[in-house]
């Protein structure tokens, strides 16, 4: 008999993303992805100056903040056909990268490894035993028996104090939790130091947008870091130094660590390469510009048909009008009024609530489409989209990636396992190997620039008369990120940002084709109904975020998993 | 009283400011940053709808003072102060595995057993929270004055003293 297990919520952040799926014998036959809250924060723009955007995006999403400011100023930029001064798009670059950097280490350790690494199983590991595997896989300095024996008592003293906190809904023991325990002990000890990464990746982030977690440097036409070397108050060498030192910390971090703990997941877990393949539609968007007008690229991007490698198509520019003309998005499925499909600069935002209705409307998010087809966005289409553009960084770090796998697994694991949940996890591993070589490119460039005496940061805008239209896109942590703007007299008529969960977590579009959360789900096992493990794991690796941050504690404590017969 | 004597302060506010009273932490933050002076062992924080880049505040400061908007199911616009671990007890909602809010924050700091002397927080219930704006609801506008002196007297009882900026 096929039961209904409704997950609500998946995530505490950002709105509330809820997942219902039907399991017949052991599978998941059917899925809807559906955001609980409503994102209309557009319209809050609407007659506001062009210029003061970016301040008011940034806020759309917690964990994003950067990404939506970045996004905006684009847009405007694109709409003025303005270009920006080198430096300025070099210190852009180094943030978004470095952000991208903290965002993927985030999510791997301590967003989602807790899916695959059971923390209470480490508790019995042998710290010896675990450095010898730790120690066959990696140099990393912390891999050895005393570091792992003092991270074991610090676990079994915060399991032992009862306050489980951030581990309190693990679902420890879970029959499909299948590392050996020296593996969870190695990844356990990862996910404590990885906070220290993460930090010090937002420290570059701090140290050019002025503060975290809403930068402050941004402006249309630049940014406004003022660099003088022997200044205190501006970018100086000082700063320049720190940044770079904290670079190389990083960047040990993410070639022994993140990568050979990314591989060492995959390869325990390789009976789990063939779910979670989904749309293999892939969109994905060039970024972090060398030039000022937004024409060469440290990244490429493109949009590859259902999963045809043959057939991929690469997007050139901020002014590519295959990217411009082809997105639109469809309310057929959504809480909206009507049942449109439309191009951003067209569509109105006007909520219409039902309740959840299978085969009608059943989601806040609206359904974007490529080419009138669902898209998969994120670190996997990005990779694939530079993999065929010929980036070397890609190829080398994918390449390095499946053989550790294959080497661990002791079989074969090719380019095609990556359509898949693990796959995910994999691609945005070797995005953040690629991410760490821009963040150098792009201090290198900008440390080359300034020693030739440009200390440009920015051109100012001017608005003309009557109605300019502009889009800005860029590659962010969870995929294509796109903000659309119709400008008219210097004031904003429309506003809309088409985020990457967007793509990811909509629903059904206008040919009811079901978005790419959806298909993921679709074949996926499900051993204990109560405690649907896998569900988790396939949502988790798309870094599910849904855009409107709202955040509001509740304490209400509320049974997130329910199942009933159909 | 008990001296600041030297240890560090944040003062931190919380929510989005774009959603009418979930973003009550950070008005009054801005209200009390326009408002008052503060001795520099205090460091005023707009911490948006964060996650873990709050978390270094919790390694860096001896006291931590937040102020947020919390669905206690209470009369709106009523204040209640929750310290240390009540506000783990309290707020952990039996959610998500392992997606973040500040709660995950604390719990997390507690592990990598960062141990600030006192974590106190203001919690507020919102009147609306449906309204995509950056105002307060007027009834949550006028109790603003009585959720910045209550983070006032926090402080206060810390040995940080502040002072009105006067209007001339």
């Amino acid at each position: 008999m096929a039961k209904r297990i409704i997950v609500d919520p998946v995530t505490r952040i950002e709105g509330h993303l809820r997942i219902d799926c039907d399991v017949k014998n052991g599978k998941v036959e059917k899925a809807w992805s559906s955001g609980q809250m409503w994102r209309g924060i557009e319209p809050i723009l609407t007659g506001r100056d062009p210029r003061d955007a970016w301040i008011f995006t940034q806020r759309i999403c917690g964990v994003c903040t950067t990404v939506h400011a970045i996004a905006s100023v684009r847009a405007v930029e694109n709409a003025l056909d303005l270009e920006i001064p080198l430096n300025a798009q070099l210190i852009r670059n180094m943030i978004i990268a470095a952000h991208g950097i903290h965002d993927h280490i985030v999510h791997f350790y301590h967003l989602s490894a807790l899916d695959w690494v059971d923390v209470v199983s480490a508790l019995k590991a042998d710290p010896k035993a675990t450095a010898k595997l730790a120690n066959s896989l990696s140099d990393w300095p912390n891999n050895n028996a005393i570091h792992f024996k003092q991270v074991q008592n610090r676990l079994q003293k915060f399991v032992e104090s009862g306050q489980l906190g951030i581990f309190a809904n693990g679902y420890w023991g879970h029959p499909a939790m299948k590392l050996p325990p020296e593996a969870n002990l190695m990844a356990a000890s990862h996910y404590l130091e990885a906070f220290d990464y993460q930090r010090k990746a937002n420290q570059i982030v701090a140290i050019l947008g002025s503060k975290t977690p809403h930068i402050q440097n941004l402006a249309v036409g630049g940014v406004a870091n003022a660099i003088n070397l022997d200044n205190q108050a501006t970018i100086n060498m000082e700063k320049l130094m720190h940044i770079q030192t904290l670079m190389s910390e990083l960047k040990d971090f993410v070639r022994k660590v993140y990568l050979v703990d990314l591989a060492a997941v995959g390869a325990l877990y390789a009976h789990w390469l063939p779910y979670g393949k989904g749309v293999t539609n892939y969109l994905s968007v060039p970024d972090f510009p060398m030039d000022g007008k937004g024409t060469q690229f440290l990244t490429q991007g493109g949009y590859i048909p259902d999963g045809k490698l043959d057939q991929f198509k690469q997007i050139n520019s901020f002014n590519d009008s295959f990217f411009e003309d082809n997105v639109k998005e469809s309310i057929k499925h959504s809480w909206y009024d009507g049942d449109w499909t439309k191009h951003p600069y067209k569509e109105e935002t006007v909520p219409k609530y039902t309740d959840f209705q299978d085969d009608a409307k059943y989601s806040w998010v609206k359904a974007p489409t490529f080419l009138d087809k669902p898209a998969q966005v994120g670190p996997l289409a990005n990779v694939l989209g530079m993999y065929l553009a010929g980036h070397e960084g890609a190829k080398t770090y994918t390449h390095m990636a499946l053989d550790l796998i294959s080497s661990v697994a002791k079989t074969k694991v090719g380019i095609g396992a990556l359509h898949s949940t693990l796959g995910r996890h994999a691609a945005r591993c070797v995005r953040t190997q690629i991410l760490y070589d821009v963040l150098n490119e792009s201090y290198n460039a900008l440390v080359g620039n300034i020693s030739k005496g440009d200390f440009d940061t920015f051109n100012a805008p001017v608005f003309p008369k009557g109605e300019v239209s502009g889009f800005g896109f860029h590659e962010a942590p969870r995929g294509v990120l796109s903000h659309w703007v119709v400008i008219e007299n210097g004031k904003i008529k429309n506003y809309q940002a088409v985020v990457p969960s967007t793509w990811n977590a909509g629903p059904r579009n206008q040919n009811d084709e079901p978005g790419p959360y959806e298909a993921s789900l679709v074949g996926n096992p499900v051993a204990d109904e109560e405690k649907p493990l896998e569900i988790l794991r396939t949502v988790h690796s798309f870094d599910p975020c849904l855009a409107c941050a709202i955040h509001l504690h509740n304490n209400q404590r509320k049974e997130i998993v329910t199942v009933h017969a159909l | 009283m008990p001296s600041s004597n030297g240890s560090k302060t944040v003062l931190l506010g919380l929510g989005n400011l774009l959603m009418e009273d979930e973003g009550v932490g950070v008005h009054a933050l801005r209200w009390m940053e326009a408002a008052y002076t503060f001795e520099p062992t205090i460091q005023l924080v707009d911490g948006g709808t964060a996650g873990f880049e709050l978390l270094p505040l919790f390694e860096d400061n001896d006291r931590i003072l937040m102020i947020d908007a919390v669905e206690f199911g209470k009369e709106p616009g009523s204040i209640t102060v929750l310290e240390d671990d009540q506000i783990l007890t309290e707020l952990t909602q039996k959610m998500s595995l392992h997606h973040l809010g500040i709660t995950d924050v604390l719990s997390s700091a507690k592990l990598l057993e960062y141990c600030p002397q006192k974590v106190v927080m203001i919690g507020i219930q919102p009147f609306a929270i449906d309204n995509v704006t950056m105002d307060l609801s007027p009834d949550m506008q006028a109790r603003l004055p009585k959720v910045v002196a209550t983070a006032l007297s926090i402080l206060e009882s810390w040995g940080i003293h502040t002072s009105a900026i006067s209007a001339s």
